[in-house]
């Protein structure tokens, strides 16, 4: 037990702030997933903005402060190895990305049992091993 | 450059051009961001993406609406459901009603982590003035109560501690955002517009000298303090149903210097505390669409009792939809009504304003309209894309009478 006001809870604020308005939400797409995935888009496409305004900040406090060119940055040409280390966490971050989609092509390369399947087996004090499907 | 046949679009201001006033909210600078993103994003949508509405109409909907029904819509119902099921006008809606929610989810971060210090600094401003009446026993009509209006949660009015302001901070921050600046660093520029109005209408009537003004309806404060401002001797008095409110709009007058309005929480519906023709001018100011058919005429015939035999009855809304103005447009305009929790919106602009005025007590031959627009000084004000992104123009029309 915390005895700090729940208003200044991270966790609280962070419920209260999400709150929806009153009504039934309209619905723009033929399904509910749909819905959500956009939701999801249009918050992170806000939170990248924030992202690129706050780089922007750094940078220019950096030029003010007399610590940074911000022309350096433009001209800015990694060397050979620099520039590879980074393509290498480009790739990485592509990948993070797609991670569901890459699971998904995994799953459809071998048949697999699912959760409920796996749990009737484990279940089974017989220990009988079934041919699955 | 005859290929480039892309019409340029003013930037909308970033937030910290919005004018700083005693109980306006911290923002830091990532909250800054946010709302920057929120007006940019709103601007390009309406630039860019809106006129895609005409387009999906003219080329698709309506072709597909006669093929099937042998006609074309009747109303601007039918129009809407038929859009509903178009795929652009579905994805813009989304985006649009998104954005919407983004910026309530970013106002609410703003104000709840700095509720009590919000509402400290409006009680320092507050404190033992003869300005600020609240009466906790002023029921919340449902029309508030029931409504989130703008998908703002909370309403207006809802406390979460001692003192509230946050529903006022959190709507005037969000106010300058959603208009993108168009009008004006206090929001204030429908008020300029009606004070300029009237100055104009004295000119032609030197017998109208207003003394006491009411304003049914003030929220924040934005319209009126410009009107306070361009009567100074004027006595003004503001009513509003909600607390947090009006805890904000004066402490947010007071810090601006101006000191002539009474904020007083009671009900537009029932102005029993004031005489019969005892007003020079009666307004309401962008406020009759979120009433209701029950409210609204109550309100309008207790405008109409206050007000002097010579005073002035003036309410600034959208236009009006008539026969006049395309089912298209109409359907545009009602946007708001069916995504941005405005339910009233839609019958509230399709009721006969003048016939509205007639039965409050007005003489049909004292009835006249004014068309404002925003007046802004500075960066701010510009509007873009008129009649693309329609009810979102800093663009008004009045219906004023005389007794």
């Amino acid at each position: 037990m915390s005895d700090k006001s729940p208003l200044q809870d991270t966790s609280v604020l962070a419920q209260l702030a999400n709150k929806k308005s009153q009504g039934v939400r309209p619905s723009y797409f033929n399904e509910q997933m749909a819905e959500q995935h956009y939701s999801i888009t249009m918050a992170l496409v806000a939170e990248l903005a924030v992202a690129r305004e706050r780089i922007d900040t750094l940078e220019r406090v950096l030029s003010e402060s007399g610590l940074l060119d911000r022309g350096e940055i433009e001209a800015y040409l990694p060397s050979e190895v620099d520039a590879e280390e980074r393509q290498r966490a480009q790739v990485e971050y592509s990948a993070r990305i797609f991670r569901a989609v890459q699971q998904q092509v995994e799953a459809m390369q071998q048949k697999e049992l699912s959760v409920e399947e796996m749990a009737e087996r484990l279940a089974d004090a017989d220990e009988t091993p079934k041919e699955s499907g | 450059m005859k290929e480039i046949d892309s019409a340029s679009f003013d930037i909308p201001p970033p937030v910290t051009a919005a004018e700083r006033h005693g109980v306006y909210p911290d923002l830091n600078h990532d909250e800054c961001a946010r709302l920057n993103f929120i007006s940019a994003c709103n601007r390009v949508i309406a630039s860019t993406l809106s006129p895609g509405n005409q387009l999906a109409y003219s080329t698709q909907v309506l072709p597909e609406f006669v093929q099937q029904n042998g006609r074309e819509p009747v109303s601007r119902h039918e129009v809407r459901k038929a859009m509903n099921q178009n795929a652009f006008h579905a994805f813009w809606s989304a985006t649009r009603r998104n954005l919407m929610e983004v910026r309530q989810q970013a106002g609410a971060a703003v104000v709840l982590r700095q509720l009590d210090q919000l509402a400290s600094r409006a009680e320092s401003l507050n404190h033992g003035s003869e300005n600020l009446h609240l009466n906790d026993e002023v029921d919340i009509p449902p029309y508030v109560s029931e409504v989130d209006h703008h998908c703002m949660p909370g309403s207006y009015y809802r406390e979460l501690v001692e003192g509230d302001v946050a529903p006022a901070a959190n709507y005037d921050t969000g106010f300058f955002v959603t208009t993108g600046g168009t009008i004006g660093a206090l929001n204030d520029g429908a008020g300029k517009a009606i004070a300029s109005w009237v100055k104009d209408y004295m000119q032609s009537h030197p017998e109208f000298s207003p003394k006491r003004i009411l304003d049914i309806g003030v929220a924040a404060g934005h319209s009126l303090v410009a009107i306070a401002q361009a009567f100074p001797e004027a006595e003004v008095t503001a009513i509003d149903v909600s607390a947090p409110m009006l805890r904000y709009a004066h402490a947010r007058a007071k810090s601006l210097g101006v000191n002539n309005i009474r904020f007083v929480q009671m009900s537009g519906e029932d102005l029993s505390a004031f005489e019969d023709e005892s007003f020079d001018w009666v307004q309401t100011s962008i406020f009759l669409h979120e009433l209701s058919a029950k409210s609204l005429p109550k309100i309008l015939a207790e405008a109409c009792r206050v007000l002097k035999p010579d005073g002035l009855t003036l309410h600034l809304e959208q236009p009006q939809y008539d026969d006049e103005m395309p089912l298209f447009e109409q359907f545009m305009r009602d946007w708001d009504a069916y995504n941005n929790n405005e339910p009233f919106w839609t019958a509230m602009h399709s009721i006969d304003m003048e016939q509205a005025l007639i039965n409050s007590g007005v003489k049909p031959e004292n009835i006249f309209h004014a068309a404002m627009r925003a007046e802004v000084e500075g960066r701010s004000g510009k509007s873009d894309q008129e009649g693309q992104d329609y009810g979102r123009n800093p663009a008004w029309h009045a219906y004023a009478a005389t007794k």
